[in-house]
């Protein structure tokens, strides 16, 4: 569980400040604001590290008091920028989540390889273990670096725009996706995005950055889109 | 079927040094150390040992060293543009190298093989520093080898100024050593020269699994662990003393540390530096015996100095990556 009090989001200026916040397990979240407001410095804060101190604890820990590597083993970050390499196959490419487990050289154990697998399996990725992950298609790369989070096998999961580049059904299919990972694994699951109608649809408790208070509002998913909006894009 | 690559790389390696070793000289035959007259034999020996044996070994460190620093600094920057030459790295070397012999002739010491390797890895150090300094700032792919290209232009200009007040010795001695020859080195620096290459190569090699999670890029590296200022210096101090090593000993050699792992990276399809350093490795090794070999084969025509042939070969090379991989510049 991840608990906020009285934490400031932002680098030289106050972008918006969290009161009090707790992430539980099993739920996803969606983070809703307005371009600038500081959806991205929050998600990167959260990988990795910069909060002041006393403000963020993960499981009665102080989340700044954890090292780079113990925190690569409870948060993961998938944003949307990786395009694909030409030479880095998917299986290389689903490999890469098990890079804070592996010892001095990166080999992988036969139980290591079990986890490849059996995620794999679950989002239909074995077929392309072989190919290119310059030449996925964007739906498939989105399902690969879905995979490769599950792979990492930490509790919290953090998407940035998930549902970028897709089609209406892979948009559907990709956030469905998510909110039965986040049941059956029982993951803390943040998606931050713009796609205000689609998210809602999917997450449990939505956040909502409020410009002018700069402050961070948790409501549960009955809220309506006109409410959402009139807070996020206050005129 | 890596497996296979590794077998047919090592077959090549071996042919290669197996023609390279007895190619005729003049109008001597084929393996001539071993079927000359008894009279002839001493000479034919003092051939093999003073000249080819180091010349081939050269070949086959400095092509390896240079593959190897090339594939680093690609994957580090991921810039399949980068190379210790085209970055200017070597050309830090230039400078601290001809500052130094120039200045030891100045004040009148003799300078070692060790002090030599030891300015010539600083100077590559320095420039590589400058340049992953810029790196920082600017992603471009295209803007980085442009200072790649000033910081050699401004090296170039400075050794002439050297040059012009320098005596006759210096200048002759850094002019043989700016054209870039495998034959200056003799037996008794071999040992150095092997123990230094073995020190940077095992280091490369560590650095392995660190350079898989950068093929995703520096966030997501340190997204995965990696602590990127650690890296940073380490991956620096590996490839200046490669550089440094081979620059200092061979002279500037260029384009094989661009030319070869981007080979290797079409051909062996996979991201694993595990594997990518060492078929570069062997790939570097194998690249810079076919240019022993080409040389040899042009001799009787014209000399070509080694450093002619690598840019000859790795021009083109660049320009057709330029050309192809429009999507990364």
């Amino acid at each position: 569980m991840f608990k906020f009090q009285n934490c400031v989001i932002g680098y030289q200026s106050v972008l918006f400040s969290i009161d009090e916040l707790s992430l539980v397990s099993g739920n996803v979240y969606a983070l809703f604001g307005a371009n600038g407001t500081g959806k991205s410095t929050f998600l990167h804060k959260l990988a990795l590290g910069g909060f002041q101190k006393k403000t963020v604890a993960f499981d009665e820990q102080e989340w700044e008091q954890y090292t780079v590597k113990e925190r690569t083993k409870l948060l993961t970050f998938i944003d949307n920028k990786f395009q694909g390499q030409h030479f880095l196959t998917t299986k290389e490419y689903l490999a890469l989540g098990r890079f804070p487990y592996t010892g001095y050289f990166g080999g992988l154990s036969l139980n290591d390889e079990q986890i490849i697998n059996q995620y794999s399996e679950e989002l239909c990725l074995e077929h392309l273990f072989e190919s290119s992950t310059a030449t996925l298609s964007d739906g498939e790369r989105q399902r690969a670096s879905i995979a490769k989070a599950l792979i990492q096998e930490t509790p919290v999961l953090l998407f940035d725009e998930p549902t970028s580049f897709l089609d209406y059904p892979t948009k559907r299919n990709v956030m469905q996706m998510i909110q039965s990972i986040a049941k059956k694994h029982n993951k803390i699951v943040v998606i931050a995005s713009h796609d205000i109608e689609l998210c809602s649809e999917f997450s449990d408790h939505f956040m909502l950055i409020d410009p002018i208070k700069k402050k961070l509002l948790l409501t549960d998913n009955k809220t309506s889109l006109q409410e959402i909006v009139s807070v996020i894009n206050p005129t | 079927m890596k497996g296979r690559v590794y077998v047919l790389l090592i077959g090549l390696l071996l042919v290669f040094f197996l023609i390279a070793l007895g190619f005729p000289h003049g109008n001597d035959s084929w393996f001539a150390y071993w079927f000359s007259s008894a009279n002839d034999h001493i000479v034919q020996y003092k051939l093999l040992t003073v000249f080819r044996i180091p010349e081939l070994l050269m070949a086959i460190i400095s092509g390896t060293a240079l593959a190897v620093c090339g594939l680093l600094l690609q994957t580090f920057l991921n810039n399949p543009l980068a190379g210790p030459s085209i970055l200017g790295l070597t050309s830090g070397s230039n400078l601290l190298v001809a500052c130094a012999l120039m200045g030891g002739s100045f004040f009148s010491i003799e300078l070692s093989s060790f002090s030599i390797t030891f300015s010539a890895a600083l100077g590559a150090f320095i420039f590589g520093l400058i340049i992953v300094l810029v790196a920082m700032r600017i992603k471009s792919t295209v803007s980085l080898l442009l200072i790649g290209l000033m910081l050699g232009t401004f090296v170039s200009a400075v050794t002439s100024l050297l040059i012009t007040q320098a005596d006759a010795t210096s200048v002759k001695r850094f002019s043989l050593w700016a054209f870039g020859t495998l034959k200056q080195v003799n037996m008794e620096q071999l040992p150095f020269v092997l123990i230094v290459f073995a020190i940077g190569i095992v280091a490369a090699f560590l650095l392995a699994k660190p350079l898989n999670a950068f093929v995703l890029g520096e966030q997501n590296a340190a997204l995965l662990g990696v602590s990127i200022p650690r890296f940073r210096w380490q991956l620096l101090l590996v490839v200046s003393l490669l550089t440094g090593l081979i620059t200092a000993f061979c002279g500037p050699i260029a384009f094989v540390g661009l030319i070869v792992p981007n080979c290797v990276k079409l051909f062996a399809k996979t991201a694993n530096h595990k594997h990518l350093v060492v078929m570069t490795a062997l790939s570097g090794a194998l690249f810079m015996l076919l240019c022993v070999i080409i040389v040899r084969i042009l001799e009787p025509y014209i000399v070509l100095p080694i450093n002619t042939l690598t840019s000859l070969l790795g021009a083109p090379v660049v320009l057709v990556l330029l050309l192809k991989k429009v999507r990364y510049v």
